[in-house]
């Protein structure tokens, strides 16, 4: 068992595939990470799985980002054994966002490709059951996407609060308020008791 | 006449009648039972208290967990808070078998359609207890949540909302209380017989089951 680092790791990937398949890399975070173009990406999970040094053979999580110009996949694995981690990204356009799938390679990476097809749209390319996985299979809209506009109702339930709009506290005005607010002077100690 | 009534009963028959026709009703009992010679051994009572007297002390609630509200609902079911005294132990996994529905937790629009099953499979006469900020109005979702139903009164009628995030055990068990006066003011027999409204201008039973009218 050999614990690589980040960028141990980033020199094997760059040996196997060519200097050019990691765009950009962050090796002194907690979570250290490697950005690969989407050409590169499904040989560089497929090379991060099988490489006798490598092994990753646990995918933690995968998440979204939208930068509302593209969205950014995030793929976080770790190799039971060798003890390493490493954080993949990967970017796609925002138009026609696809990205091929890792399912085969990770099982668990199933459900959490639905979850960003279901709240990113994202659109994973030979996933074996693409479909939503927490909203309803009716649901219109990808929820977390930055430009997402919630319907005003959902089967006749009505989206819109009984409460009035100025009941609740309103984060921005508070604090305008409280800034403009004159300060109390104080008059309790001064004057004798 | 107080000698005949369970003290329990007592209370139900007082808020049944005026008091010129307690009074005369108290009197025309006395003496029948009197002279019939029955004295230890007849309740007299509405038929509405017994019957209201009966189902408020066995409430059986619905099991229903949605969230971290259902944390403190089994708590208030558990040996120190204990909700059977209430009579209302008896937690049904079948909403047929159910009296009332305590929607406990946060209700998604995924899951907001079966919510609104269960409590259409409930026989009547049928209660909801909406427990949590969430219940009632989204709580902390309701800003900006996309998934929360803004609000369980928005698909089932609610006979008593209970605030808190999450309220304790006790606040449940308040809300119980709160519905059992509810139940105890029902007047179900003298509406089916068209008593009510009545010349006090005491609002009838539950106009949702009034006239046998179902949701």
């Amino acid at each position: 068992m050999t614990s690589l680092t980040a960028e141990n790791i980033a020199e094997i990937i760059r040996a196997e595939l060519g200097d050019e398949s990691i765009e950009e890399a962050d090796y002194a975070s907690y979570s250290p990470w490697l950005r690969v173009g989407l050409p590169q990406f499904r040989r560089t999970m497929e090379l991060l799985y099988s490489h006798p040094l490598l092994q990753f053979d646990f995918l933690q999580l995968v998440t979204g980002v939208d930068w509302v110009t593209h969205f950014d996949i995030v793929y976080h694995l770790w190799s039971m054994a060798h003890s390493h981690k490493i954080a993949i990204k990967v970017r796609t356009c925002h138009d026609n966002p696809r990205v091929p799938t890792v399912t085969d390679l990770w099982p668990a990476a199933n459900w959490h490709e639905r979850e960003q097809y279901d709240l990113l749209g994202v659109i994973f390319e030979h996933h074996p059951d693409l479909r939503r996985i927490l909203c309803p299979e009716d649901w219109e809209g990808h929820p977390l996407r930055k430009d997402y506009v919630q319907p005003l109702e959902y089967h006749g339930i009505s989206n819109v609060r009984k409460i009035k709009d100025d009941w609740y506290p309103k984060p921005d005005e508070d604090a305008k308020a409280i800034i403009q607010k004159p300060p109390v002077p104080k008059t309790g100690s001064s004057q004798g008791q | 006449m107080g000698r005949l009534l369970d003290t329990r009963l007592q209370h139900e028959f007082d808020s049944s009648f005026p008091d010129r026709e307690r009074e005369r009703l108290r009197r025309e009992l006395n003496e029948l039972i009197r002279s019939e010679g029955l004295d230890r051994a007849l309740y007299v009572a509405p038929l509405d208290a017994i019957i209201n007297w009966a189902r408020l002390g066995s409430l059986w609630p619905m099991t229903f967990g949605l969230a971290c509200c259902a944390i403190e609902m089994m708590a208030a079911s558990a040996a120190k808070y204990d909700i059977d005294r209430f009579g209302a132990g008896a937690f049904r996994a079948t909403p047929r078998q159910a009296d009332v529905m305590i929607v406990a937790g946060t209700v998604t629009y995924k899951m907001a359609p079966r919510v609104k099953r269960l409590f259409e499979q409930m026989p009547e006469p049928k209660y909801v207890i909406a427990m949590g900020a969430c219940v009632l109005g989204g709580g902390p979702y309701s800003l900006h949540g996309y998934h929360v139903v803004k609000g369980v009164d928005k698909i089932v009628p609610v006979d008593v909302y209970v605030p808190g995030c999450p309220p304790r055990p006790e606040t449940l068990l308040e809300a119980l209380m709160r519905l059992q006066e509810k139940v105890r003011s029902e007047r179900i027999v003298a509406a089916r017989l068209g008593l009510y409204p009545d010349e006090m201008g005491r609002s009838p039973v539950d106009p949702r089951f009034a006239q046998g009218k179902t949701n």
